[in-house]
């Protein structure tokens, strides 16, 4: 007697059922986001040309140019420099703050914990209004400068406005990073801690050498978000800063008005997304506990 | 699938390369386009008689009773009024009512983007174009617009005929028309206002004046990397070459690099308390009131909507400012897009909108010797003023509020000055680094 | 090494007293089992003296030191906890090692240490090993190691094999005693299996309610249990009233409602003849006997069966001697004969029985 057995299901026979209900979702990232990344992707190798001398047009064609002007211009590539880099010191410092506030949330059952955590996303809600508030607040003749001076910490006021230490105040204030590292925190059982202090290890100790290696993957997927939303601040450097800083967003929009450069507008656009997809890959290293090599 | 998933390095590794693939790939098929679509020439009119109502009737019910504009905001006066009264003006004078569509901030975007596309600007449904002229020279160069008054359409363009003749682009005649732009502002320039109150405004009588040390810390201006920062600074590259302080003609690098440095050896950069938009950004516009910021350079339309705000009408504390060597213009311009889909929807539009009732947001005397203005719109002030400036035909100018006199200049024609805009286009990254190298020293 | 005392330790949760005026007394050396059922403050009194709860009175010594404000990372002690807390982004080698490492000791030192225990705790070869590739029994022996390499003065277990399954809580309970021998450490085990506690301990303290109500060897608490709660609480005991009827070096007791007199190895200090007392006789000890071995057996008494039970390797069997139930653990060949012999009358020798002071809470040492 011939026993047949039924062929193996490909795999789309036995994904279909999921596929089905991640299309939504799925086309909307493709049309949403896929599609306009590939689109700035091809973009940043276009060309221009000085149209019937009338005006700029994007020449589709694979060129370099732009990418060698960003690198090789020592402005753009100061611009590069200092983006990333205010972006990373200021994402570090951002974290460094959250982590005891978080841990403290973590740990202790203080009363309206969630709404306490909650107040930490108030600033980044209408994160807009709260930038030209602090536009005010901070200028010489603002409530910042009147408390400084009140208490004799300075004897003339400082312009923060129009300096970029405004700007790195404000994104190393922590904010959303509390709440992720909080959660990631709390996901670190207690029995670690406790057995590291009966092992000898004080309370500092065990907290940087059991606790934070612990909650590692959710600091890190912190860091990653804060980088991401630094590497592309654009309304804060402009309004707290003004229209002449450094930082490679607001070059890019100047890229387009009113430079009418579009191909090199993409491509500055390019060099901060791959930095942060290189970033993305680092953190994908965090996440993985010596697997897969 | 097996959950939970991990995105593993390797995994990682394989989808950006995937999407960098995909990515050049994409880069290279374009390639192949060379220059940017042509629009189809038109086809032969099409044979309708515009002169019968009845007939526009038809014709309008034919395309869809629809017509779409690019436009500017107005200051919300879109919304209110044109639409609603767009409606009724079609309604009353063909039976129809013409649904009318308003679109503001596509323009820019289309004029980088749709040749790449290989598209022109009717594939993104537009009828009418009203633009700064500044885009005039690219669109006629990309073909988007054909003559609006083609013999068969020239029945609907009674206000075009009387308007005066610096505000009318002509072009290659075909199938009888020969005008592809038509300015419905008289002007609509780069200027300043001053706080009369607190500077003695007898002092200030051009551009260079503004160096005066009363403004110091104390003025508002768009920044050298925004094309309005330049039409502003163009008047003071004017005045610059008509002294001989700087070697002329105006259009040439070599007198934007003295306006440059003259720029920074009169400490220029010292008069500015902010860089940005006094007629747009209500925090600056904030600062104007309380006195913070005592000048600002902004639009002509934002100027006049600022003299006409609740404040200044109360205290009456703002005066424009002409500067005498000239004014950069840069107005608003209508055209017919190039296969359209409601060209006749679209001439009677560009019609009303020459129109006294429209131009002064209807606001205006029925006739010349009335004592009283009518507000049929019931508009404000300020409201008024954005609409109206100064008018392209001569009887519009004689029915206009007899308040509104005060805020116009007599003789706008005289004042304004006409932007290359091609030689623009082709040096403004060349002029906003040049503010960057030779004023800031980078 | 080092001895433990408290004295007067008192932790209250709100109203609730979980240890309850506590004094202990642990010889160095020793390896003691705090044995009690669910909510008698056992771990809530192991954690006071290692320091992870702070008491509300009294005093901890230990090694003769006071420690009770000290926090536990200056005593030092080490912990294994009811759920394996090995460290899991760590390798086996660097757990061991982690205490070391932390005070500071030279590599060699090290290593050394590290394959030394992991010999004790037989994970010799398993050193690099993470968490995720050891079963439940190898991670505790893990803790286990990693607890003792820095040679504390006390080793502290709470219920360490409860998360096990029987057969690996069988071979790791020896492990223990084992390790115990060999390494002498004072360890201090809270547990709510009498049998782990009476296997391996040699100090056992019989906690209820936040009291501890006995102390002393398994053995001790075994035989002479001195409070109704310690005869129940420990194996299967039966009660029977009695009263004292002679003292002399044994005690003679009669059964109430009987004539029946019984001989018990022991003297209960200050309680006079004729005081009521509880006769206690283990299940386990029940001799059934025939009826012509009456005269060559202690302590015989009466009893009809009520029910015979068979769970394979005993028979238990449901007897009643007056109006006092009797439960019996039959072993030996000859438990099949009990079956069904329900109605019929049996010889039961009790053996060595033990007395409680009736009306009295408290037992005294022997």
């Amino acid at each position: 007697m011939n026993i047949s057995t039924p062929p193996p299901r490909t795999w789309l026979a036995r994904n279909a059922s999921t596929l089905l209900l991640l299309a939504p979702l799925l086309i909307f990232m493709l049309g949403v986001f896929a599609m306009p990344m590939v689109f700035q992707f091809a973009f940043a190798f276009f060309d221009r040309v000085f149209y019937k001398n009338v005006i700029w047009i994007p020449k589709p064609a694979f060129y370099l140019g732009n990418f060698a002007e960003a690198f090789t211009n020592p402005t753009y590539l100061y611009s590069i420099a200092w983006t990333v880099g205010i972006a990373a010191v200021t994402t570090s410092i951002n974290i460094l703050l959250a982590l005891p506030v978080a841990y403290f949330l973590a740990r202790t059952k203080v009363w309206g914990r969630s709404l306490i955590e909650v107040s930490f996303l108030l600033p980044i809600f209408g994160e807009i209004f709260t930038i030209y508030a602090l536009a005010y607040a901070l200028t010489p003749q603002g409530p910042l400068n009147w408390l400084l001076l009140k208490l004799h910490l300075i004897s003339t006021p400082i312009a923060l406005v129009g300096s970029s230490w405004a700007v790195i105040i404000w994104m190393s204030l922590p904010t959303l990073s509390v709440l992720l590292i909080r959660s990631a925190f709390s996901g670190v059982d207690v029995l670690y801690e406790e057995a590291a202090q009966t092992m000898g290890a004080s309370a500092l100790q065990t907290f940087f050498k059991v606790t934070v290696p612990l909650a590692k993957n959710g600091i890190a997927g912190a860091f990653l978000l804060s980088f991401s939303g630094g590497v592309g601040a654009y309304t804060i450097p402009l309004i707290l800063v003004g229209p002449y800083n450094d930082w490679l967003t607001n070059k890019i929009q100047r890229e387009v008005d009113p430079y009418f450069n579009f191909p090199m507008a993409s491509a500055l656009g390019v060099i901060l997304t791959v930095i942060c997809g290189i970033l993305f890959y680092f953190y994908l290293r965090t996440q993985e506990p010596g697997g897969e090599r | 699938m097996q959950y939970p998933q991990r995105v593993s390095r390797r995994g990682f590794l394989r989808f950006a390369g995937m999407t960098g693939g995909v990515t050049l790939l994409a880069a290279c098929v374009p390639a192949g386009m060379q220059t940017p679509a042509q629009a189809p020439a038109s086809a032969a009119a099409p044979k309708l008689n515009l002169s019968d109502p009845k007939e526009v009737g038809k014709a309008l019910e034919a395309e869809g009773a629809e017509v779409s504009i690019s436009s500017w905001g107005w200051s919300g006066l879109a919304e209110t009024h044109f639409i609603p009264k767009f409606a009724e003006h079609t309604k009353k004078l063909y039976g129809v009512a013409v649904k009318l569509n308003w679109v503001s901030g596509v323009f820019d975007k289309a004029l980088a983007e749709l040749p790449v596309a290989g598209k022109t600007i009717k594939d993104i449904g537009l009828d009418v174009v009203d633009k700064e002229e500044e885009s005039f020279d690219a669109a006629m160069a990309l073909n988007w617009y054909e003559p609006m008054d083609m013999d068969v359409y020239k029945p609907l363009l009674t206000n075009l005929t009387d308007v005066e003749e610096p505000y009318i682009f002509k072009g290659t005649e075909e199938n009888g028309g020969v005008v592809y732009g038509a300015v419905y502002q008289g002007y609509e320039w780069l200027q300043a206002v001053l706080r009369k109150d607190k500077l003695d405004v007898s002092k200030f009588k051009d551009w260079t004046d503004l160096a005066d040390p009363d403004l110091r810390g104390k003025m508002v201006d768009y920044p050298f990397n925004d094309q309005r920062g330049h039409y502003v600074f163009g008047g003071f590259v004017n005045e610059l070459v008509n002294k001989g302080i700087v070697p002329g003609p105006l259009w040439s690098q070599p007198a934007w690099e003295g306006a440059l440095k003259w720029w920074k050896d009169n400490s220029m950069e010292q008069q500015i308390h902010k860089w940005g938009d006094i007629g747009n950004d209500p925090t600056i516009r904030l600062m104007l009131q309380s006195g913070e910021v005592l000048a600002g350079c902004t639009w002509g339309v934002y100027t006049r909507e600022l003299l006409g705000t609740d404040w200044n009408q109360r205290d009456d504390v703002l005066a424009p400012f002409y500067p005498k060597s000239g004014i950069l213009v840069d107005r608003e311009t209508m055209s017919a897009v190039r296969g359209a889909a409601h060209p006749v929807a679209a001439r009677i539009l560009i019609n009303w909108m020459l129109s006294t009732e429209v131009n002064t947001a209807g606001w205006y005397k029925e006739s010349p010797d009335a004592k009283e203005a009518v507000n049929h719109w019931n508009v404000t002030e300020a409201q008024f003023l954005v609409a109206y400036c100064g008018g392209v035909r001569a009887e519009t100018r004689k029915l206009i509020p007899d308040w509104a006199k005060a805020y116009h200049p007599a003789d706008p024609a005289s004042l304004s000055l006409k932007v290359d805009w091609p030689w623009h286009n082709k040096n403004a990254e060349w002029i906003s680094k040049s503010y960057e190298k030779i004023v800031l020293g980078k | 090494m080092a001895n433990i005392r408290t004295e007067n330790l008192v932790k209250r949760f709100g109203d609730f007293a979980a240890v309850d005026h506590v004094n202990v007394d642990i010889r160095e050396g020793s390896f003691t089992a705090i044995l009690g059922p669910s909510g008698c403050g056992k771990t809530t009194l192991l954690r006071c003296i290692a320091g992870l709860i702070e008491p509300d009175a009294g005093q901890i010594l230990i090694g003769g030191k006071d420690v009770t404000r000290v926090p536990p990372f200056k005593r030092n002690l080490g912990f294994v906890f009811q759920r394996p807390a090995m460290f899991p982004h760590m390798t086996v080698y660097e757990n061991v090692a982690w205490a070391l490492e932390l005070r500071k000791w030279p590599k060699p030192k090290v290593k050394d240490r590290v394959m030394e225990m992991l010999r004790l705790v037989r994970l010799d070869g398993l050193e690099h090993r993470a968490y995720r590739q050891l079963s439940g029994g190898q991670a505790q022996r893990v803790v286990i190691a990693r607890a003792l390499a820095p040679q504390p003065d006390v080793l502290f277990l709470d219920e360490p094999l409860s998360q096990l399954d029987a057969k690996l809580r069988d071979e790791l309970k020896l492990e223990i005693a084992e390790i115990h021998r060999k390494t002498g450490c004072t360890t201090l085990m809270v547990t709510h299996d009498q049998a782990e506690a009476l296997t391996i301990a040699d100090n056992v303290l019989l906690m209820h309610q936040g009291k501890i109500v006995q102390e002393g060897s398994p053995v001790e608490l075994y035989r002479y249990p001195n409070t109704l709660f310690s005869a129940d609480f420990i194996g299967t005991n039966n009660f029977l009233q009695g009263t004292i009827t002679g003292i002399n070096r044994n005690t003679t007791v009669r059964l109430d409602g009987t004539a029946t007199t019984l001989s018990a190895e022991q003297v209960l200090p200050g309680v006079p003849i004729g005081a009521p007392v509880w006769v206690c006789a283990r299940a386990d000890d029940i001799d059934i006997i025939d009826a012509d071995q009456q005269a060559k057996s202690t302590n015989v008494v009466e009893a009809t069966v009520e029910q015979a039970l068979l769970t394979g390797g005993t028979v238990i069997v449901q007897a009643r001697v007056g109006k006092t139930e009797l439960r019996i653990h039959a072993g030996g060949s000859k438990r099949f004969q009990l079956l069904g012999q329900e109605g019929k009358s049996i010889f039961c020798s009790l053996g060595n029985i033990s007395l409680i002071a009736r009306g009295a809470g408290e037992g005294l040492h022997p």
